[in-house]
């Protein structure tokens, strides 16, 4: 029973709990799951704060600006702050909580932290000019029947497949 | 009649939080806190995301329209992304791009953090960075490309002329046949697990 | 494929069949609730300053969409640089209904005062469009502050001395009368590109 808990859920069944949790999501509060967004508010909410003269001028932070309410309060940023503590209740009952630096034999770790970052900021560039990420343009936009969903996930499945052959060293 | 909060009330920000919690803890149970699982789906050494992001896709298409079904529940009054064809396209392939240099998206990067992956870590400091770059070099570079190739809020099931059900039939079908596939690809071309 | 997977797809399947033969209900609304029209109703972020207008069209602010709400024989006469007509009793058209439907740019309604502009807004507001203003004091306040500045120096006795200076650079650009210079001498310099934005402060933020 004890060696049970730290293997990982049969997928299908993780699916199925996923797409309840994304109904949940749209019955309640009548929004699609999200990750990127929340990333956004962070860098919008700083950028205001910080430099107001420079993002009234700015096209892209000024739909921060006008907005009445305080950008940091939005609906995403408590999600993901969810997504972290309920990361860490389940890593921990599965004896997964450990501070490493995870990538394969064949790289060191300080490479695998370099592409980290450059992967991040990639999806960060994406996830705004796409309207949001995997979860939330992908599998919310998916889960409505949405056109801009598949559109999202074949983009970047397409892409991901595509330049894998590249980066096969970091993985394998 | 769904959604059941205020979009600015308390309740809505509580309900927000325990999604939250829910969506990290079946992300980490489904192993997703580990980009070298997540990286497998494109070395075809584990398909647990093609599993569980489609079943889960699936079940809730599937759900929404039974909530719908039993009235309860409002397409009209939820979010809905209006659709961009170029830059949701050339979005989801900078999106590619990082996902096979970076191994993560930003929901399982949290979650992964969560965990004590550094790596995570720093693919969520280089989000930010990227949205930073992005942000200062918008009005030159993506203001005019994010506009462009605009549909509207369209269903699939619009956009090729098939009534939701069905749509929703359809795309099951699809998800069978993916999940049949790829169990397939790993056993003819016998490819090994690998450790992690 | 074992048991277990043969009866996840025979239960997809049936359900599956089963919507397929059935529509969707929809209510056909999606307008926004009073209660959250009225918080946007109070807030005044949602007005330009003719002046704020003005700096945008002279520096071709790419992102700005400019309408006017009032009938065809006005627009014909005179209307701002680059607006289209869309006459409130047009106004629910689909084809017009295109043009703030987007996510994009910013559309800024007009009209002689503002209250038509205003009733277009909420009109568009109640609809859930996003991004949509009304330009303060319509086109009333456009040729009193931006095409005739003259007419009130008096009034507002130079205390904004920079907004004074705003006010005849624009009328410059627009064709309004050219003032002339008051303060013996100095020939006025009409300040052309000149895009400041009265400084706003910035709400919320995390304190």
């Amino acid at each position: 029973m004890e060696d049970k808990s730290k293997k990982y859920m049969n997928p299908y069944l993780a699916g199925v709990i996923l797409g309840f949790v994304i109904m949940a999501a749209f019955f309640f509060s009548g929004e699609g799951l999200g990750g990127s967004g929340a990333f956004k508010d962070i860098v919008k909410t700083t950028v205001v704060n910080v430099a107001p003269e420079y993002s009234a001028n700015s096209h892209y932070f000024k739909s921060a600006v006008e907005s009445e309410h305080s950008p940091i309060k939005t609906w995403l940023i408590f999600e993901v702050l969810g997504v972290l503590l309920g990361g860490a209740i389940s890593g921990a009952f599965a004896g997964r909580l450990k501070l490493k630096i995870e990538h394969s034999p064949n790289i060191t770790s300080r490479t695998r932290i370099i592409f980290a970052i450059i992967g991040g900021a990639l999806f960060g560039i994406g996830s705004q000019l796409g309207r949001g990420c995997t979860s939330g343009a992908g599998l919310s936009g998916m889960a409505v029947m949405s056109v801009s969903g598949f559109l999202s996930v074949a983009a970047i499945f397409g892409s991901g497949y595509l330049f894998a052959w590249f980066f096969r060293k970091l993985w394998i | 009649m769904a959604p059941i909060f205020e979009q600015s009330s308390e309740w809505n920000f509580l309900a927000a939080l325990f999604i939250g919690i829910a969506f990290g803890w079946v992300l980490e149970r489904a192993g997703f806190s580990t980009s070298r699982k997540l990286a497998g789906v494109f070395y075809g050494y584990d398909f647990v995301v093609i599993k569980v992001f489609f079943t889960a896709a699936i079940t809730a298409a599937l759900g929404l329209l039974f909530l719908n079904f039993f009235g309860i529940f409002d397409f009209e009054m939820v979010w809905m992304p209006t659709t961009y064809t170029w830059p949701t396209i050339v979005g989801g392939i900078i999106m590619g791009l990082g996902f096979v240099t970076g191994g993560f998206c930003p929901g399982t990067s949290v979650c992964a953090a969560a965990t004590g992956k550094l790596d995570a870590l720093a693919f969520m400091g280089g989000i930010i960075i990227g949205i930073f770059f992005y942000s200062f070099t918008y009005e030159p570079l993506w203001e005019t490309l994010r506009a462009s190739g605009k549909l509207g809020k369209v269903k699939i099931g619009e956009l090729i002329g098939l009534n939701e059900g069905v749509a929703v039939l359809a795309f099951i079908a699809f998800g069978l046949f993916a999940f049949w596939l790829v169990d397939k690809i790993k056993k003819v071309y016998n490819i090994k697990d690998v450790e992690y | 494929m074992n048991g277990k997977n043969l009866f996840g797809v025979v239960v997809l399947v049936i359900l599956g069949l089963f919507i397929a033969f059935t529509t969707v209900k929809t209510s056909e609304t999606n307008e926004i609730s009073p209660d959250l029209l009225n918080k946007k109703i109070i807030q005044q972020t949602r007005y330009f300053t003719p002046e704020e207008v003005a700096g945008m069209i002279i520096s071709g602010d790419p992102s700005l969409q400019l309408i006017d709400v009032r009938s065809e024989i006005f627009y014909n006469k005179f209307t701002l640089k680059g607006a289209i007509n869309i006459p409130i009793a047009d106004f629910l058209k689909q084809e017009n209904l295109d043009y703030l439907d987007q996510d994009v740019y910013k559309t800024v309604l007009f009209s002689n005062g503002t209250s038509d502009a205003d009733v277009a807004w909420i009109l568009a507001t109640r609809l859930g469009y996003e991004n949509v203003y009304v330009m303060k004091g319509g086109l009333n306040s456009w040729v009193e502050n931006i095409l005739q500045p003259n007419d009130k120096s008096v009034i507002w006795d130079r205390i904004d001395d920079e907004m004074y200076q705003y006010r005849r650079g624009a009328s410059e650009y627009f064709g309004g009368k050219t003032i002339e210079a008051d303060d013996g001498g100095s020939a006025p310099k009409t300040k052309k590109k000149v895009v400041r934005r009265k400084k706003k402060e910035v709400e919320g933020g995390c304190g």
